[in-house]
């Protein structure tokens, strides 16, 4: 068949057994398809096709304990809010994040949601935290960052900031790289052994707890240890503004790492941030499924000065 | 549920939508671990803004859309189309062929294999049932490019389900029971050339 490329992708537009063939941006394909017989079979062809394909892309099988599962993390996510220990320890760069709660969501009148359209994300950032309590400090230093802070202030601490970030790189990268990728290679090791199945959060060994920089919903725990010959523990994180992530608790002898949550990712790659640090003879990799914000909102930086 | 009726609570809507959500999220990101992780995480921000829903009747399209917008969120990487998938060729599409002849981790591979851009546009189609109309509106893109995309991601479709065995690459995660028979769809294919 020799068909023009214009009028194969009109045909490929149209969805199976429905009327898109009647619209007016197809009303050269309908006459063609009315007119010419190797047409009409490309046609009848791309509506079979689609039709299976449609039938076949929609079988898919679900865990038969998925919803008994979600219903345990939303349960979960209710009873102590990610966006209340978000709260908590949130920075300007965090409460971009918890803007993004909104972001994420559709936003869009052609989503076919009606939504309401609010895009302030100052004001998004405001009730969410607002929904978590404990949230006139921050509003109130939030107000004041907007109102008080001169622009040269906003420069001076810009610039420390990136000073640091520039000074932090270089270390790491005179000192760090070593360990790095060692614990990245662990960290994929790991990923890749993780079962299904989570345990009860409250049953997790102590001696490997979540430490309190580390922001989210725990919604269960595992134990690792086949990959690198290293025992330890693997923890599933939630959080409504930044997704899920993994933390991995390893004793592990390691020198040359932060004593705490970097704040921001030390690599991404694959959609991952990972982070990684040492206290106590124990140590973390944080492994965020998305971008540096994600990362961010999942480590706490309420220790750490704003400027 | 009538329109303008209140909204229902997250725990209906985990009964009622969480099968559908979980397996467009398979779809879209390819394996079964993410795909839980995007569900749990659609309805984490539903809990939180389900008051947002003005017209329950949009709810389906409403968690299908914050769905998406998670995926793409927490995608980074880009996998470029390759040049051959833009070849339209009719004679691809076979003569007949049902749901039962299209291998599903097959299916899948070949999905796994297209750019963000094509994946979703494909899924809107395919998944969401959207008409291109529609999906050009949704992803704010003039219909043009809608149509192109559709058919270039369904020609890679067709010539990855098309392609023998021995060229498949390998996938060793996915693991799907629905290892329909292919050869038939196969057949039927080369047999309309």
């Amino acid at each position: 068949m020799a068909i023009d490329r214009r009028t194969l992708e009109q045909l490929e537009a149209c969805r199976p057994g429905s009327d898109d063939l009647q619209s007016a941006d197809m009303a050269e394909l309908a006459r063609r398809v009315a007119e010419d017989p190797e047409v009409r079979e490309a046609y009848r062809r791309a509506q079979q096709w689609d039709a299976a394909v449609g039938e076949a892309i929609e079988r898919v099988n679900v865990p038969g304990d998925l919803a008994e599962r979600l219903m345990k993390a939303l349960d979960g996510a209710a009873a102590k809010s990610p966006i209340d220990s978000d709260a908590a320890t949130v920075d300007p760069a965090a409460l971009g994040t918890a803007a993004m709660i909104a972001a994420v969501g559709p936003d869009s009148p052609h989503s076919g949601a009606a939504l309401d359209e609010r895009t302030d994300t100052d004001e998004q950032a405001t009730v969410a935290l607002s929904d978590g309590g404990a949230t006139g400090e921050h509003r109130t230093s939030r107000a004041g960052a907007r109102t008080g802070w001169s622009r040269r202030r906003w420069l001076t601490a810009g610039l420390t900031v990136a000073a640091a970030v520039v000074v932090g790189a270089f270390v790491s990268q005179q000192f760090g790289r070593g360990e790095q990728t060692a614990l990245e290679t662990l960290a994929d090791g790991w990923m890749a052994e993780l079962q299904p199945t989570w345990l009860d959060v409250a049953k997790a060994p102590p001696r490997f707890e979540i430490p309190d920089s580390v922001t989210g919903e725990a919604i269960g725990w595992q134990r690792i240890g086949k990959i690198g010959g290293v025992r330890g523990v693997a923890y599933k994180l939630s959080h409504a503004a930044a997704g899920t992530a993994r933390l991995f608790v390893v004793p592990l002898a390691r020198g040359g790492l932060p004593t705490s949550p970097p704040t921001g990712p030390q690599s991404a790659t694959g959609g991952k941030s990972i982070g990684y640090w040492k206290t106590n003879g124990l140590v973390y990799v944080l492994v965020v499924d998305g971008d540096d914000r994600s990362y961010r909102t999942f480590v706490s930086t309420a220790r750490m000065p704003v400027a | 549920m009538a329109e303008g009726a209140a909204p229902p609570d997250v725990g209906q809507l985990v009964s009622d939508y969480h099968q559908a959500l979980y397996r467009y999220a398979f779809r879209l990101a390819g394996s079964a671990a993410d795909a839980e992780d995007l569900t749990q995480q659609v309805f984490l921000i539903a809990q939180q803004k389900l008051d947002q829903l003005r017209d329950a009747n949009c709810v389906r399209a409403w968690l299908f859309t914050v769905l998406r917008n998670c995926y793409l969120k927490t995608r980074r990487q880009r996998v470029p189309l390759p040049a051959a998938a833009v070849e339209l060729d009719i004679n691809l599409v076979p003569d007949a062929v049902t749901a039962n002849d299209i291998d599903s981790e097959r299916l899948q591979a070949a999905i796994n294999s297209l750019d963000d851009d094509f994946k979703v546009t494909l899924l809107l189609f395919y998944f969401e049932h959207r008409s291109y109309r529609e999906i050009a509106e949704v992803l704010e893109i003039p219909i043009g490019t809608v149509m192109s995309r559709l058919a270039r991601a369904k020609s890679r479709l067709r010539q990855q389900l098309g392609e023998p065995d021995d060229q498949r690459p390998p996938q060793s995660d996915l693991k799907l029971d629905q290892r329909s028979a292919y050869a038939s769809y196969r057949h039927s294919t080369t047999s309309n050339h």
